[in-house]
C-alpha cells in the first residue's frame, strides 16, 4: 500500500509540474531538479545509511518507492515550489508556500514511516522538517546564484 | 563516514584523472566557442548528478553492484570520484554543439559516448577506483550508459530549441 501511495504521489507531482504555469525557465527548472536531487541523495545516504539514523526497507517494492520518492518526487516538488515562490509578492507569501511544500514532503515521509518503508532509529520527523526547510533555502540560494550567471553574461557582452 | 581506508594507488590515480579532466575543461572554456556560463554550470551539475544518481541507486543500497574506492561506506575520496563526472558532462554538451549533432548523427554520437563510458569504467575498474561485485559485469553498464546518453542528448536537443548554448558573454 505504501508503494502504491508513493507512486501515486510521484505521478501527481509530475502531472502538476507538467501542467503548471512555470515562472522559472527550462534551464532553471532543470538546475533546481538536479541540485535538489544531488543534495537529497547525499543527505539520505549520510544520515540514514552512514550515521545509521534510519533504516530503509530492503523489500523490493518498498525500496523502489523510497528511491522514487528520493530521486523524483522530492526534487520535482522543490521545482514546483520555487516556481510558485517566484510569483509571490511578499516574503510572507513565499514562506507560506515553502511551509506548505515542507508539510507535503514531511507527510510523505510519515506515509513512508507508517508503511515501514523507512524506520527512524535516532531520527525523528522534527529533524526531517528542519532539513526540508533548509533544503528549500539552500536550493533557492543556489538558484539565485545560477540566475545571476545569465545576467552577468549579458552585462559582460 | 571515513576519510579513506588507506591512501593507496587508487586514490592517487583518481586525483590524477581529476587533474587531467579539469585541465581539459579549463582549456576548453578558454576557447572562443565555449558554452554560455549557465550551460557550463548546468552541464557540470548534470555530469555529477548522473554519477551520484547511479552510484547511490545501483552502486549502493539494496543492489550494491559496485563499491567506490576501498569501502562500501561513504569515504571522503568518493566525493573526488563524483567530481570526476562533472567535466564529462561539459564535454558531452560541448561536443554535441561543436560537432553540430543532428538527427543523422545522433545515434553515432550517443553510441560513441556509451562505448566510451564502458571503456572509462574499465579504466576505473583496472585502477581499483571501483570494484564490481554481486555478479555485476562491465558490459551490464552498456545499456545504462546508452539510456543516460540518449536522455542527455534528447535534453540538449530540447534545450537548444529554447536557447543558444553558446550565448555571447
Amino acid at each position: 500500500m505504501g508503494f502504491v501511495l508513493l507512486i501515486f504521489l510521484a505521478w501527481l507531482v509530475i502531472m502538476f509540474f507538467t501542467s503548471m504555469n512555470k515562472k522559472l525557465t527550462f534551464i532553471e527548472n532543470t538546475f533546481v531538479y538536479l541540485a535538489a536531487m544531488v543534495i537529497h541523495i547525499n543527505y539520505t545516504w549520510i544520515v540514514y545509511e552512514e550515521l545509521n539514523m534510519a533504516d530503509i526497507s530492503q523489500q523490493i517494492l518498498n525500496n523502489s518507492a523510497f528511491l522514487i520518492h528520493r530521486s523524483i518526487t522530492l526534487p520535482i516538488t522543490l521545482a514546483i515550489t520555487l516556481n510558485l515562490v517566484r510569483t509571490s509578492p511578499s516574503l510572507g507569501s513565499k514562506l507560506i508556500k515553502v511551509a506548505v511544500s515542507v508539510a507535503v514532503l514531511a507527510s510523505e515521509v510519515l506515509i513512508a514511516k507508517h508503511f515501514e518503508i523507512v524506520e527512524f532509529k535516532n531520527w525523528n520527523i522534527v529533524y526531517e522538517i528542519i532539513y526540508l526547510f533548509l533544503l528549500h533555502l539552500v536550493v533557492q540560494f543556489l538558484l539565485k546564484y545560477f540566475g545571476q550567471l545569465k545576467t552577468r553574461g549579458v552585462n559582460e557582452a | 563516514m571515513k576519510l579513506w581506508k588507506e591512501f593507496g594507488d587508487n586514490e592517487l590515480y583518481l586525483l590524477l584523472m581529476i587533474a587531467a579532466a579539469y585541465l581539459v575543461y579549463y582549456l576548453l572554456i578558454r576557447r572562443p566557442d565555449r558554452l554560455a556560463k549557465q550551460i557550463r554550470v548546468l552541464s557540470l551539475l548534470w555530469g555529477m548528478a548522473i554519477g551520484i544518481l547511479y552510484d547511490f541507486t545501483i552502486g549502493g543500497g539494496r543492489t550494491d553492484f559496485y563499491k567506490v574506492n576501498d569501502l562500501n561506506n561513504y569515504e571522503v575520496t568518493d566525493i573526488f570520484y563524483y567530481f570526476l563526472f562533472a567535466p564529462f558532462g561539459y564535454f558531452f554538451f560541448y561536443l554535441y554543439e561543436k560537432l553540430n549533432i543532428s538527427k543523422n548523427t545522433f545515434i553515432i554520437y550517443v553510441l560513441g559516448w556509451a562505448l566510451f563510458g564502458v571503456f572509462f569504467q574499465w579504466i576505473l575498474t583496472a585502477a581499483d577506483i571501483i570494484t564490481l561485485q554481486k555478479e555485476y559485469k562491465l558490459f551490464h553498464s552498456f545499456p545504462i550508459f546508452l539510456l543516460t546518453q540518449t536522455l542527455t542528448g534528447v535534453y540538449i536537443q530540447v534545450l537548444k530549441s529554447k536557447e543558444s548554448l553558446t550565448a555571447a558573454e
